[in-house]
C-alpha cells in the first residue's frame, strides 16, 4: 500500500460533502430528532410502568431479539429504558446510513462512470475508498453527537449520553468497512448493497440469538446476553452499558474491526479494475435461453437475484424466530401475577413478528418496483419500448413480480415460522392467514409505489423511501412505542392490520388490497400517457 | 408514399421549447440525414417519432399512422438504434440481441450471425464490460438483424472506429439497395455525404434547410478567390460578402448568389488579374448553419439574462 495511491483523497472528501451534504444532514437530523422524541415520550412513563414493560418483554425470548440487555438497577431509569426499547431501531438506522454512504461514494459513482473521470484526474487508486471510509467515519461521529444532544436536552447525563451515541457510531463504522469490502468484491451498486444487507442481517441474527440465549435476571427484571454477543458488533454496542459500567474498552473492538476490514477492502482494490468487481465477469452465454426471450422471462431474470436475496433470509428468520418463540410463556405460566398476561402475549408474539417482517418487506417492494425506474432512467427501456412490446405489458411483468413477490415473502415468513411453532398441521392456516393480513399494507404500499412511478418518475425514489419509513414508524409496532396520536397512526396502513387474524377486520384488509390495486391502476394509466423521462 | 411525415411539430420540456414547428418528410426507400448542432432537437424529434415522447402540438406520422396513438403497430415495422445505448449490466450481449429480436417477432439466426461477424462482436461477454463502441455495435446488430421497413439511427457512428464505421456504411448501402427507408441523425459529415440521398439541417427546433446534397451545394453561396490590381479595401463592407480572408495578394471570400452581380462589378472596378469561383464544400455549408445556430443561441441567452 503505497502512500501516493492516496493522492487527492482530501479532494474527494470535499467533493462528497459538497454533493451529499443534504443527505447527511437528513440522516443526522433524523437520528437526533428520533432520539429526542423517543426519550421525551418514554420519559412520561412512571418508574413502575417501565418496570412492567421491561418484565413483559424480558420474559419472552422472542421479544428479547428486538430489545437490548438492561441491568436490574436500570429497569426503571429512562436513560437505560429508552435504549432497552430503541437499541434495535438505532442500530438499523446507523447501519443503513453507513451502507448508503459507502456504497454511494464507491460503486454508484463507478457505475455512473464518474469514477473513471476521477481516476484519470490524478487521484490515487485508494483515494476513492479511503475518502468514502473517512466520510462514513465522520458522519457517524456527527450522528453520535446528534444522538447525545437528543439525550442531553431531555436532561440526561452528558458523559453517559456521549458514550451511548458513540457506541452506535462504533457499529456504524464497522458496517461501513464491511460495505467497503462488499463494494470491492461485487460488480455493481445493487449487489454491493445486497452483500452489505446480508452482512448486517448476520450481525442481527447473531445478536438476536445472543439475547435469546441470554441470562434473565430474577423476576425478569432485565437480562444479560450470552457470550454470542461478542461475535457481532451489534452485540458490542449493547455491551457498552453507557449509563452503568461504561465499558470503554469495547471501542477498541470497533476500531480494530474497522481497520482490519478496511484493509481487506484495500487489498481487493489492487485485485480488480475500475468498474469491475473481483467476483464478476466470467464468460457467458452467446444465446438467450428460450424462457428469457419472453418479456416476463426477462423480468424474472432481472428480478430473481433480488427476490432470492430476500426470500432465503426471510425463510431462515422465520425458522429462527419460530424456534425462539416456541416455548414462550411456558416458563411463566405459574407466575402468580403475570401468568395470564404472558400466555396471551406469547400467543400474539409470532403474529407481531410477522407484522414486523411485513414492514421490512415493504423495502423489497420498493426495490423490485423501482427497478422500472432504473430501466427507464439508466437502463435500456428506450430500446425495449421501440419494439412492438406495448408499454403496459412491459410494466405488468415488473408489477407482477413486485406485488406478488412481496406477498409471497410475507407468507414465506409466516409459513416457516409456523412450521416450527404449530402443534397440529391444522394450525398452519391461522398463521398463513396472519401473513395475508400483514401483507395487505405491503400490497397497498406496492400500489402507491407504482402510482408514484407513473405520476412523478423523477421523485419516486425519494418519496417512496420517506413514505415507507413514515408508515413503519407510525404503524402497529412502532406507533404505540412512540406514543403517536391516533390521527397520525391511522395514516399508516400497518395500523389497520391487527396482529391476530381473529382481531383483524376483514373489511379493512380487503380495502387495503383494493386500494393497492387502484393505486397500481393509476400508475399504469399514468405511465401509458406520459413521456419517458431519462 | 411518405414513410415519415412531420408537420408543424412542437415540443416543450416544461418552459423550454425544444421543437418550434418542425416540418419533415421522408419518402419510401430514401436515406435521410438529419444534421444540426448539439441541442438542436434531433433526438427529441426521433423520440417523438418512436412514441417515446409526446408531442406538444402538430402531427407526427410514421407509415401514415400517428406516432403516439399507434406506436405498437408502427414498431412492428421499424427498428431503432438510440443515441446512448444502455444495457442490462449482468446480461450477455448475445442474450440482449436475442431478447430484442424476439420482441420484434423472432430471430433470424442467419442475419444475426452475419452481422455479429461483420462487426467483429463478441456476444458472450457481459454488457457491463462492453465499451461505448461495443454497446453501439450491439444495438446496430439487433436493429439490422430484424426484417423491417424503416430503420432509425440516432448518431450511430459516434463510438465506432474507422473500420467499423466503414462496415456500417456498407450495411446502410445494402439497406438502400433492398429498398428500405432510413432516418439517420449524425454529426459525422463524411457519413452523411456518403450515405444520404437527402439532408435536412435542423437548428433551434426547426428545419432550416433540406434537399439533396447537389441542390444544397448550388444554393446560396459561392467561394471566390481573386487577385486584383488595386487592394480590395472596402470589400467586407459590401452586402452579401462573408468571411473575407487575405493571403498575400490573394483574397478569398464567400459571396451570396443574389448579390453576385454587384460584387463582380466591384471587383472589376479594382482590376481583376485572376479569379476562381467554386461551389462551397459540404463543410462550408454545414459550418455556416452550425455557426449561425450557436450565434442565435448567444442572442437568446443575452435576451434572457
Ligand atoms: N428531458 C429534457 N428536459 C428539458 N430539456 C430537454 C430534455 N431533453 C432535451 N432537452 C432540450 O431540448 C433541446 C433539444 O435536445 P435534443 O436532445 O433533441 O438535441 P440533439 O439535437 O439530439 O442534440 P445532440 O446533437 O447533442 O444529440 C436541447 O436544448 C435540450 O437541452
Ligand atoms: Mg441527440
Amino acid at each position: 500500500m503505497r502512500r501516493s495511491e492516496f493522492r487527492k483523497t482530501l479532494l474527494l472528501i470535499k467533493h462528497a460533502f459538497r454533493i451529499e451534504k443534504i443527505r447527511y444532514l437528513v440522516w443526522v437530523a433524523g437520528i437526533f430528532s428520533l432520539m429526542l422524541v423517543a426519550t421525551h415520550v418514554n420519559g412520561q412513563f412512571t418508574a413502575e410502568e417501565m418496570k412492567e414493560i421491561v418484565i413483559l418483554s424480558t420474559g419472552e425470548p422472542g421479544m428479547r431479539m428486538l430489545v437490548s440487555p438492561i441491568t436490574e438497577e436500570g429497569v426503571s431509569e429512562i436513560s437505560r429504558f429508552v435504549f432497552f426499547r430503541f437499541s434495535f431501531i438505532f442500530s438499523i438506522l446507523f447501519a443503513i446510513m453507513s451502507v448508503q454512504i459507502v456504497t454511494r461514494l464507491t460503486r454508484l459513482e463507478e457505475d455512473a462512470s464518474r469514477a473513471e473521470l476521477v481516476a484519470t484526474s490524478g487521484a490515487g487508486r485508494y483515494a476513492r475508498l479511503s475518502s468514502a471510509l473517512i466520510v462514513a467515519f465522520t458522519v457517524n461521529l456527527v450522528a453520535a453527537f446528534g444522538m447525545m444532544l437528543g439525550l442531553v436536552i431531555n436532561g440526561l447525563e452528558f458523559s453517559g449520553s456521549l458514550v451511548a451515541g458513540l457506541s452506535y457510531a462504533g457499529l456504524g463504522i464497522v458496517v461501513a468497512a464491511f460495505s467497503a469490502l462488499a463494494a470491492e468484491l461485487s460488480g455493481n451498486a445493487s449487489s454491493a448493497t445486497g452483500f452489505s444487507a446480508i452482512t448486517f442481517g448476520a450481525f442481527f441474527v447473531l445478536n438476536a440469538l445472543a439475547n435469546v440465549t441470554g441470562n434473565v435476571h430474577e423476576d425478569a427484571l432485565g437480562f444479560e446476553s450470552s457470550f454470542l454477543a461478542w461475535f457481532t458488533p451489534m452485540g458490542w454496542t449493547q455491551e457498552v452499558y453507557p449509563f452503568d459500567d461504561r465499558n470503554l474498552w469495547i471501542f477498541a473492538f470497533f476500531l480494530a474491526a474497522f481497520v482490519l476490514v478496511s484493509l481487506g477492502a484495500f487489498y481487493f482494490v489492487d485485485k480488480r479494475d475500475v468498474g469491475r468487481g473481483v467476483l464478476a465477469d466470467r464468460q457467458g452465454r452467446e444465446h438467450a435461453p428460450v424462457w428469457m426471450r419472453r418479456p416476463l422471462g426477462l423480468v424474472w431474470r432481472l428480478q430473481r437475484g433480488a427476490f432470492l436475496a430476500w426470500v432465503i433470509p426471510v425463510a431462515f428468520l422465520g425458522i429462527a424466530f419460530g424456534a425462539a418463540t416456541e416455548d414462550l410463556g411456558v416458563n411463566f405460566e405459574d407466575h402468580e401475577y403475570f401468568g395470564e398476561a404472558f400466555a396471551e402475549a406469547a400467543r400474539e408474539m409470532p403474529f407481531i413478528l410477522t407484522a414486523v417482517t411485513a414492514m421490512v418487506v415493504s423495502f423489497y417492494a420498493r426495490v423490485a418496483l423501482l427497478k422500472m425506474r432504473k430501466e427507464e432512467a439508466s437502463g435500456p427501456l428506450e430500446n425495449v419500448l421501440s419494439t412492438p412490446l406495448p408499454r403496459l405489458r412491459w410494466m405488468a411483468g415488473h408489477v407482477l413480480v413486485g406485488m406478488a413477490g412481496s406477498v409471497i415473502l410475507v407468507l414465506t415468513y409466516a409459513f416457516t415460522q409456523a412450521l416450527v411453532i404449530i402443534e397440529s398441521p391444522a394450525d398452519i392456516g391461522e398463521h398463513l392467514l396472519g401473513g395475508l393480513v400483514q401483507a395487505g399494507p405491503v400490497f397497498l404500499i406496492a400500489g402507491l409505489i407504482i402510482a408514484l412511478f407513473g405520476l412523478v418518475p423523477r421523485r419516486a425514489g425519494a418519496v417512496t423511501i420517506a413514505l415507507i419509513l413514515f408508515f413503519i414508524l407510525a404503524g402497529s409496532f412502532f406507533g404505540p412505542i412512540l406514543d403517536l396520536p391516533n390521527a397520525v397512526k391511522n395514516l399508516s396502513p400497518f395500523t389497520h392490520a391487527d396482529f391476530l387474524p381473529e382481531n383483524a377486520s376483514i373489511a379493512k384488509i380487503i380495502t387495503l388490497y383494493i386500494l393497492g390495486g387502484l393505486f397500481a391502476a393509476i400508475g399504469f394509466l399514468a405511465f401509458k400517457r406520459r413521456n419517458l423521462s431519462f | 408514399m411518405n414513410v415519415i411525415e412531420i408537420r408543424d411539430l412542437q415540443k416543450c420540456y416544461g418552459k423550454a421549447q425544444a421543437l418550434k414547428g418542425l416540418d419533415l418528410t421522408v419518402k419510401k426507400g430514401e436515406v435521410l440525414g438529419l444534421i444540426g448542432p448539439n441541442g438542436a432537437g434531433k433526438t427529441t424529434t426521433v423520440r417523438i417519432l418512436l412514441g417515446l415522447l409526446k408531442k406538444s402540438s402538430g402531427t407526427a406520422k410514421v407509415f401514415g399512422k400517428d406516432a403516439w396513438d399507434e406506436a405498437v403497430e408502427i414498431h412492428k415495422r421499424l427498428s431503432y438504434v438510440p443515441d446512448d445505448v444502455r444495457l442490462w449490466p449482468k446480461l450477455t450481449g448475445g442474450e440482449v440481441i436475442d431478447f430484442l429480436a424476439s420482441l420484434r417477432g423472432g430471430i433470424n439466426e442467419e442475419r444475426r450471425a452475419r452481422y455479429i461477424e461483420r462487426f467483429e462482436f463478441d456476444p458472450s461477454k457481459r454488457c457491463q464490460s462492453y465499451s461505448k463502441g461495443n454497446r453501439q455495435k450491439l444495438a446496430l446488430i439487433a436493429a439490422l438483424s430484424a426484417d423491417v421497413d424503416l430503420i432509425v439511427f440516432d448518431e450511430p457512428t459516434g463510438g465506432l472506429d474507422p473500420l467499423m464505421s466503414k462496415v456500417f456504411q456498407q450495411c446502410v448501402a445494402e439497406l438502400k439497395d433492398e429498398g428500405k427507408t432510413v432516418l439517420m441523425s449524425s454529426h459525422i459529415l463524411a457519413d452523411v455525404e456518403k450515405l444520404c440521398d437527402r439532408v435536412a439541417i435542423i437548428s433551434h427546433g426547426r428545419i432550416v434547410e433540406t434537399g439533396t446534397l447537389d441542390e444544397m451545394r448550388h444554393m446560396k453561396r459561392n467561394v471566390v478567390t481573386v487577385r486584383t490590381v488595386r487592394p480590395l479595401e472596402k470589400l467586407h463592407e459590401l452586402e452579401g460578402v462573408h468571411n473575407v480572408q487575405k493571403n498575400g495578394e490573394e483574397v478569398s471570400f464567400q459571396a451570396d448568389n443574389e448579390q453576385i452581380d454587384a460584387i463582380m462589378r466591384f471587383l472589376t472596378d479594382h482590376g481583376i488579374r485572376s479569379i476562381v469561383s467554386a461551389p462551397p464544400t459540404l463543410e462550408d455549408l454545414f459550418m455556416r448553419h452550425y455557426e449561425e445556430g450557436y450565434k442565435k443561441e448567444e442572442v437568446t441567452r443575452h435576451e434572457t439574462e
